[in-house]
């Protein structure tokens, strides 16, 4: 009678599990209550006991393959050992015979029996390959330097990584190679940085950089924010007024600028939800700071009510939690227009990318000689039509050249 | 609710556990016997003065065995001596109080009343933590302790005891001048590679150390340096106890009751100062930062500091390897095939290096001269998991003993 030998469900959350080893072969015949294999789940390793007593017939899943919680992994055939009935009540004359038919995989068990394993939290079979290796299971545990419990795995990672000096070890996390792959090529050496970084570059072997848990969000609302319907307006400004310096750059002034403009035209405040706008009262203005890989968009709240110089010192403060990677949610929240500004680095004119849920963003570029600089808008269609736009955009361009407003924000700061 | 975040009962080198903690912004009480003490054993009898008084009788048996120095009358005053080692004990002792500032040191006789409980001569404390830190003593009297208080170079010396440690003071008096009688047993250093203990034997008997067994040694003139025993009888609590009236302790250090620690001597591990101050700091990482650290003892180097060469073993023992079964490659090498070993006198210096089938280096034995500077660098070299490629490619200084040990592994 054949038997389905299934991947079991070691925990609620279980949904697949992967064959780290199997224990018995096709062939072999399986006491119930017998380990026949190892399975990784949810980053653990247990062992896999047999319900019946019959012999593997076929083995379905190999080793490494991951299967799926309830899929068959081997087919039994239950039943009595028959081999080793007939050793039992053979006569002499037939125990030849019977000898060249004995299963080879009696031999190690009875080794097993034998070796008296080593103390320690493991599988048999790590338990085994320790003593094969004459580690000291028990205190290498102790020490951490093997996790407990242990598993076969766990043995043999200890017995590769010992092949590489710490720094190689930290090393080999940054690229995709597999550490016996390397102790091959290598025979009988201890791999330091200098040896792995030379064989990186002659196999041409990428370096992995992990894509942070910041850039991750950031990916994947830019995308969302790229199929939103946009448009651009491109513009020449004429900044020559405004009188900022290293105290209140240029981007304080314009993120107070754009605030107050905001006011007078509520769509730059708004939020889109498929049924209605929520509109907020207050200006609140998104700055793009970046930091090595990250991108961070900290907003100033409240812009219209408050001066350059309380700006300019918000600023510098969320720059500073930014560098720290210590901005809290509110700190990113609540903005519908962000300030981009790449003046700094003499790039003459850029588009950028709305954040996800803004409604706007602006791409500040270089001023020229005459203080004149490009400034590219970038519009949520669905919020913030052409027309309205065009009256914004307008409206910011007189804002900047009006004398007696900028010497008021100036008074003011 | 308690006096204290941690108490440590006794003044030995753990109390190096005592500045992370304090450090850490604990409040920390050290209960010693005897003011005096602080610094415990290793610093008043053992490692330091001992190795103090070695250095100095090296010295009187070089320039008295020299063949290129003629100096007469050579002799050492042990009198003076002793000054100095008062002196040097004293100011390390006075160090520690310094280092420790912050600390409360409490002294008297203190006894771990009941869990949580130290009460010290009549006086109730009580800490979150307790960890005993109460060390060993010899059983019998006289000991190693009074050979370190004598004033004179006795002509005559008779030692006996089953601690190889007895090997040193043999040394010590035989190379001031004093006809040593030792009543020691050979089995006693059984765990030393074979040659080396021949080595070891013939270098007694080159000093003129008489060797007898222990079983001939009479109660009367000699000085005992037996096994010393666990300091438990100040212990009031219920502790589970292991050979020889160790506390049994986890890998975190902690005994059968919780929030009781028990670092150096007296659990038995390592019988080793460099154990004990590694298990304190572990201690007090785990209550400061919630992570200590185990070191397996079979890491943690050995050295008998005989003289005038000394043994010195980390890792594992060729005996212990052959016990365990193991498959193993031996790499000798004699220092005096070396001109640095005939430069300093350890012509019959020899050291051996264990790998693994994998040519990993699994342990080291070396006997020569000043063999506990030699067993640093295998120290490391196990601890870093180094193989025989490694090794073979580690530049060490020219002309050095350290040098040798790599330059006999192709």
């Amino acid at each position: 009678m054949d038997y389905e030998v299934l991947m079991p469900q070691f925990s609620d959350t279980m949904e697949k599990g992967k064959i780290v080893r199997w224990l018995k072969k096709e062939g072999d015949y399986v006491e119930r209550g017998e380990v026949i294999a190892e399975i990784e789940a949810e980053k653990a390793v247990m062992e896999l006991q047999s319900f019946k007593k019959g012999m593997i017939k076929r083995i379905v899943a190999q080793e490494g393959q991951e299967v799926e919680v309830g899929k068959p992994i081997a087919i039994m055939e239950l039943g009595e050992r028959v081999q080793e009935v007939k050793v039992s009540e053979a006569p002499p004359p037939q125990s030849t015979k019977v000898e060249e038919k004995k299963p080879p995989e009696v031999k190690p068990q009875v080794i097993e029996k034998k070796i008296e394993l080593p103390p320690g939290f493991a599988s048999p079979y790590a338990r085994l390959l320790a003593k094969e290796k004459g580690l000291e299971l028990q205190e290498l545990q102790k020490e951490g330097t093997i996790p407990s419990p242990a598993h076969a795995k766990d043995i043999e990672n200890y017995l590769k990584e010992r092949y590489f000096t710490p720094k190689a070890l930290e090393l080999l996390k940054d690229y995709e190679i597999d550490a016996g792959e390397l102790i091959k090529e290598f025979p009988q050496t201890k791999i330091d940085e200098d040896l792995l970084l030379s064989y990186v570059e002659k196999m041409g072997i990428p370096k992995k950089i992990p894509v942070s848990s910041v850039q991750k969000s950031l990916i994947a609302n830019l995308s969302k924010s790229f199929l939103a319907p946009h448009y651009h307006i491109h513009e020449v400004f004429d900044l020559s007024l405004i009188p900022w310096d290293k105290e209140i750059t240029l981007t304080h002034w314009l993120i107070k600028i754009v605030g107050d403009a905001m006011q007078h035209f509520e769509r730059l405040r708004a939020i889109y939800r498929e049924d209605y706008y929520l509109i907020y009262p207050s200006s609140n203005v998104g700055l793009a700071i970046a930091v090595g890989d990250e991108l961070y968009a900290p907003v100033i709240k409240e812009v219209n009510k408050k001066g350059l110089r309380e700006i300019a010192q918000e600023v510098r403060k969320l720059r500073e939690k930014s560098e720290k990677g210590a901005l809290s949610p509110e700190d990113i929240g609540g903005a519908t227009l962000t300030i981009s500004n790449l003046g700094m680095f003499g790039i003459r004119s850029f588009d950028a990318i709305i954040p996800y849920g803004q409604v706007c963003i602006i791409a500040v570029g270089a001023q020229d000689q005459e203080g004149k600089a490009h400034i590219n808008f970038t519009f949520d269609h669905r919020v913030v039509n052409g027309f309205h736009a065009a009256l914004f955009v307008k409206h910011l361009k007189e804002k900047v050249l009006d004398k007696n407003y900028i010497k008021m924000l100036k008074k003011g700061s | 609710m308690f006096d204290y975040d941690v108490i440590i009962l006794g003044g030995g080198l753990a109390y190096v556990g005592a500045e992370v903690l304090k450090n850490a912004g604990l409040k920390v009480a050290i209960v010693e016997r005897e003011a005096s003490h602080l610094g415990g054993v290793c610093l008043h009898e053992g490692c330091i003065p001992t190795k103090l008084y070695l250095f100095e009788a090296r010295k009187v048996y070089e320039l008295k065995n020299s063949a290129l120095i003629s100096q007469e009358g050579l002799r050492l005053n042990l009198k003076a001596l002793r000054e100095k080692k008062q002196r040097l004990t004293k100011g390390l002792r006075d160090q520690i109080e310094k280092l420790l500032k912050g600390v409360d040191f409490i002294y008297g006789y203190g006894e771990l009343v009941e869990p949580h409980v130290v009460q010290v001569e009549g006086k109730r404390i009580s800490g979150r933590h307790i960890i005993i830190n109460t060390g060993k003593s010899y059983p019998l009297e006289p000991n190693g302790n009074h050979l370190l208080d004598l004033e004179e170079v006795p002509p005559n010396l008779k030692l006996a005891g089953d601690d190889p440690i007895i090997l040193e003071f043999a040394c010590m008096f035989a190379l001031m001048g004093s006809s040593v009688e030792l009543y020691f047993d050979e089995g006693a250093v059984d765990f030393m590679h074979p040659s080396i203990k021949s080595k070891l034997t013939k270098m007694l008997k080159d000093l003129s150390i008489q060797l007898r067994p222990l079983s001939e040694a009479q109660k009367d003139d000699f000085y005992w340096i037996n096994k010393r025993l666990p300091n438990t009888q100040c212990l009031k609590v219920d502790l589970s106890k292991g050979e020889r009236g160790h506390l049994l302790v986890d890998r975190k250090y902690e005994t059968s009751l919780k929030d009781h620690y028990a670092v150096g001597d007296v659990n038995g591990i390592a019988e080793l100062a460099h154990a004990a101050r590694l298990q304190a700091i572990s201690v007090a990482l785990s209550l400061t930062k919630g992570k200590g650290f185990y070191t397996p003892s079979y890491k943690v180097p050995y050295v008998l500091y005989t003289q005038p060469l000394s043994y010195a073993k980390v890792g594992y023992t060729r005996k212990e390897i052959q016990e365990k079964g193991l498959e193993f490659r031996e790499k000798s090498v004699s220092f005096r095939a070396f001109a640095v070993g005939s430069i300093y006198h350890t012509e019959d210096g020899i050291a051996f290096l264990y790998f693994d089938r994998e040519n990993f280096l699994i342990g080291a034995e070396v006997f020569g001269r000043d063999a506990g500077e030699l067993i640093s660098v295998l120290t490391v070299g196990i601890f870093s998991q180094l193989n025989l490629d490694m090794l073979l490619k580690t530049p060490l200084p020219h002309p050095t003993l350290s040098e040798t040990l790599f330059l006999r592994l192709l």
